[in-house]
């Protein structure tokens, strides 16, 4: 599975919460991270993850989902046992 | 005269695999092809567009269909020849001991070799290696190279033999391509050898020799052999010019090619001996015919082994695959041209050819290209070359031993019992050392070509990779079923991941290594005397940073820096650090940069919660930032976070040990790079 976390320069907030999100995966779910600006979402991509509030994420095919804190650990654990639950059981 | 542009291997890749489809490619089909990543090609992109222009040609990019070159059938084939003919440009080994040679057999009295080794740039005992390895090559011809202790070394040997030997050493190093450059007055079109040797006087007979030739009907005018007889014409006229006179020459045979000789050298007024005269009759005699001269000429063998190896390695470079690896390849395309030579109806290709065409689409075509490269125009059918084809396919599907077997565990959740399956696999099977898991929902998002067998405890729908079913445990019997499995795959397995070349990659390392070395070299810890609002001490990190010509505008910069702390904030929480970034078309350059402020002001956090920060890491980027540069302000930002012990040196580090850290990310990145060719 292929998640972008998306940020508005690419290289700070996104970068840092790649790493998060990588923590929050371990050992729950299998995918491969990229971050970088809203503009470079790639067309193959499964999960869309920015911050709430800053731009309109919109993608043909991606789950798009905004998170209130970008840098919030347990917010990306929570985001991942949803994801768990809903799709991988 | 057109310009010779100075292709770097990347680019040449890219070219060549685009030059070789018709239609548009997708960036990860050429991606996969030249062993590069999307993004590296889209850059690349964007540095062609200009110097395509050159050759009238338009890198066209349509999203979701990729990349093709448009224009003229004319201006692309123009491009192909300048791609290949760059690749020839760097001096290989080889080239060094045909220098040597040249060196030694237009010497009159003993060569001094240490002398030569400093004209030519090499150690002493490499020179002795290099002429070990010549003298096997000499012996063909019964020369010897004779050595003298602090003298020198000279060669010993008839002149008809040591024209022969120079005829044919020209004749496997110099292209056709690159030859009919040369004679059109193009001269930077000469082998490698030649470039640091005199041989003016030789250059200039070829000129006038070809013109002379091509102007006159023979039997036989095929590029390969009109060079063949214009070499001997120029390695005469440079051997008459340097002194080295034939003893005696007897060998004469046919009449007509004196005459041939006597018109030639009135027309060009060099009048020869008689022994020279027949020499050159000789010589000119193979414009009788190209397969008759292969059955006569045992060196010939020779010739063609240095020509079929320059072939496999134009082929590879219009492919975009090594096939220059492959020992059998050469061996059985040498002894294939080489029996053929003598054949004189080739079996009918008629069922083969649409065969390869399917399966291996554009080989012809590459291959068809290479042999004119190589060989000149039309010197084989293309019935020929359907059995070339069949030789350089069957490298392409040549079976390769893998040492490791890949397994896609695959249970419904993908969580606890495949990652059972996945312990009891790894412990079975430790040859299995790549054992992924899947969910049964997220089983289309593997490449299943990658994997060797696929275990799974849910029924799954019929696959192209062997499947068993089996119990999350993996009880014995199970372990012997899948054990019979692997044995029964076929050796010729191979991922689809194409084994990557070990040479490094000095033009990505390079761009690296400069990059690293400007950040590090701008990077800076300044402290400011500052005010209580945000907007003075942005204001005043713009004017610094304009000032160092890292931003156009520190107005711009600091309005920039200001909104973005506005939308979200940039403090990070139980630190007093802020991590102020930006990426804007008014910065010039990447930077990382640090400001200590000599009072502590309250600012927004990451989490929305206020807190004192007395010290602002900057980061920028232009808009249109390397790769190489947003890689690196990721990876420091990435670093922030990747330890408490790290947060504690950003937030309070000295100036070293904010470059320590630094550091350490630009040699994670020059490690992943290495890792990765």
């Amino acid at each position: 599975m292929n998640v972008y976390i998306a940020c508005p320069c690419g290289f700070v907030t996104s970068a840092m919460a790649a790493k998060l999100f990588a923590e929050a995966c371990s050992g729950k779910l299998s995918c491969v991270i990229q971050h970088g600006t809203y503009r470079d979402i790639p067309e193959d991509v499964d999960w869309i993850i920015y911050q709430a509030g800053t731009e309109t994420v919109d993608h043909p095919t991606a789950h798009v989902r905004s998170v209130r804190h970008m840098l919030s650990l347990t917010e990306y654990r929570q985001l991942v046992e949803e994801w768990v639950n809903a799709y991988e059981t | 005269m057109h310009m010779k542009h100075e292709w770097s291997a990347r680019e040449r890749s890219i070219l060549l695999h685009l030059l070789a489809t018709e239609t548009s490619t997708p960036l990860a089909e050429i991606a996969q092809a030249v062993n590069l990543s999307e993004r590296t090609i889209q850059r690349e992109r964007q540095l062609l567009e200009g110097i395509l222009r050159e050759f009238e040609l338009e890198l066209a990019w349509q999203r979701g269909h990729g990349l093709s070159l448009i224009g003229r059938s004319d201006a692309k084939q123009q491009l192909r020849e300048d791609l290949i003919l760059s690749a020839e440009a760097i001096p290989t080994a080889e080239d060094r001991i045909f220098e040597l040679a040249w060196r030694l057999l237009f010497e009159k009295d003993t060569l001094k070799l240490q002398a030569v080794a400093k004209q030519m740039h090499v150690s002493p005992s490499t020179l002795t290696q290099d002429l070990e390895k010549l003298d096997r090559w000499f012996d063909e011809y019964h020369l010897e190279v004779e050595r003298k202790k602090g003298v020198g070394a000279r060669v010993l040997g008839l002149e008809a033999e040591k024209r022969k030997l120079m005829i044919n050493a020209l004749l496997a190093h110099w292209d056709t391509l690159a030859f009919y450059r040369f004679v059109r007055g193009e001269d930077d079109y000469i082998p490698t050898f030649l470039k640091t040797v005199p041989c003016d006087v030789m250059l200039e007979a070829l000129r006038d020799g070809y013109d002379y030739l091509k102007e006159h009907p023979y039997e036989r005018m095929d590029d390969r052999t009109i060079m063949r007889v214009t070499f001997a014409y120029g390695v005469q006229q440079a051997r008459l010019d340097a002194g080295f006179f034939l003893e005696m020459y007897t060998k004469g045979r046919s009449d007509d090619y004196l005459k041939v000789a006597f018109d030639m050298e009135t027309a060009l007024g060099t009048p020869f001996s008689m022994a020279e005269r027949v020499w050159f009759a000789e010589e000119a005699n193979r414009l009788r015919s190209l397969k008759e001269q292969m059955k006569e000429d045992e060196e010939e063998r020779w010739v063609m082994q240095i020509r079929v190896h320059k072939l496999i390695h134009h082929v590879s470079l219009i492919r975009g695959f090594a096939f220059t690896d492959d020992a059998a390849l050469e061996k059985g395309l040498l002894a294939h041209i080489l029996s053929s030579m003598n054949t004189q109806a080739l079996p009918d290709t008629d069922t083969v050819r649409p065969h390869i065409d399917r399966d291996y689409p554009h080989l012809r075509s590459a291959i068809q290209q290479a042999a004119d490269i190589v060989f000149g125009t039309n010197t084989f059918t293309e019935e020929e070359t359907v059995f070339w084809a069949m030789h350089f396919a069957a490298a392409l599907v040549k079976p390769v031993r893998r040492r490791e077997y890949r397994a896609l565990v695959v249970c419904s959740a993908g969580l606890g019992s495949s990652k059972m399956l996945v312990n009891r696999v790894k412990q079975e099977f430790p040859e299995m050392q790549d054992v992924v898991n899947s969910s049964l929902f997220g089983l289309e998002q593997h490449r299943l070509d990658d994997y060797d067998v696929i275990l799974s405890t849910v029924p799954l729908p019929p696959l192209s990779v062997p499947t068993l079913i089996v119990n999350p445990l993996l009880t014995n019997e199970e372990v012997q079923r899948v054990r019979h499995l692997l044995l029964s795959l076929p050796q010729s397995f191979q991922t689809k991941e194409k084994s990557h070349s070990t040479m490094l990659d000095f033009n990505e390392l390079g761009a690296l290594v400069e990059t690293f070395e400007r950040m590090d070299r701008q990077f800076d810890l300044v402290t400011l005397d500052n005010s209580d609002r945000l907007e003075d001490i942005l204001l005043d990190i713009g004017t610094h940073l304009e000032e160092r010509g890292l931003v156009q505008s520190g107005i711009q910069l600091s309005a920039q820096l200001l909104r973005r702390h506005e939308v979200a904030g940039l403090g990070i929480p139980g630190t007093k650090l802020a991590l102020f970034h930006g990426r804007h078309a008014s910065i010039e350059r990447a930077s990382v940069f640090a400001f200590d402020l000599n009072q502590s002001i309250p600012l927004l956090m990451m989490d929305q919660s206020t807190e004192p920060v007395s010290r602002l890491l900057v980061l920028l980027a232009p808009e249109e930032a390397e790769d190489v540069e947003l890689q690196f302000l990721s990876a420091v930002s990435g670093s922030l976070i990747e330890s408490e012990q790290h947060m504690n040196s950003y937030s309070n580090g000295s100036k070293k040990e904010l470059r320590l850290l630094l550091h350490e990310c630009m040699k994670k990145m020059i490690q992943d790079t290495l890792h990765e060719k």
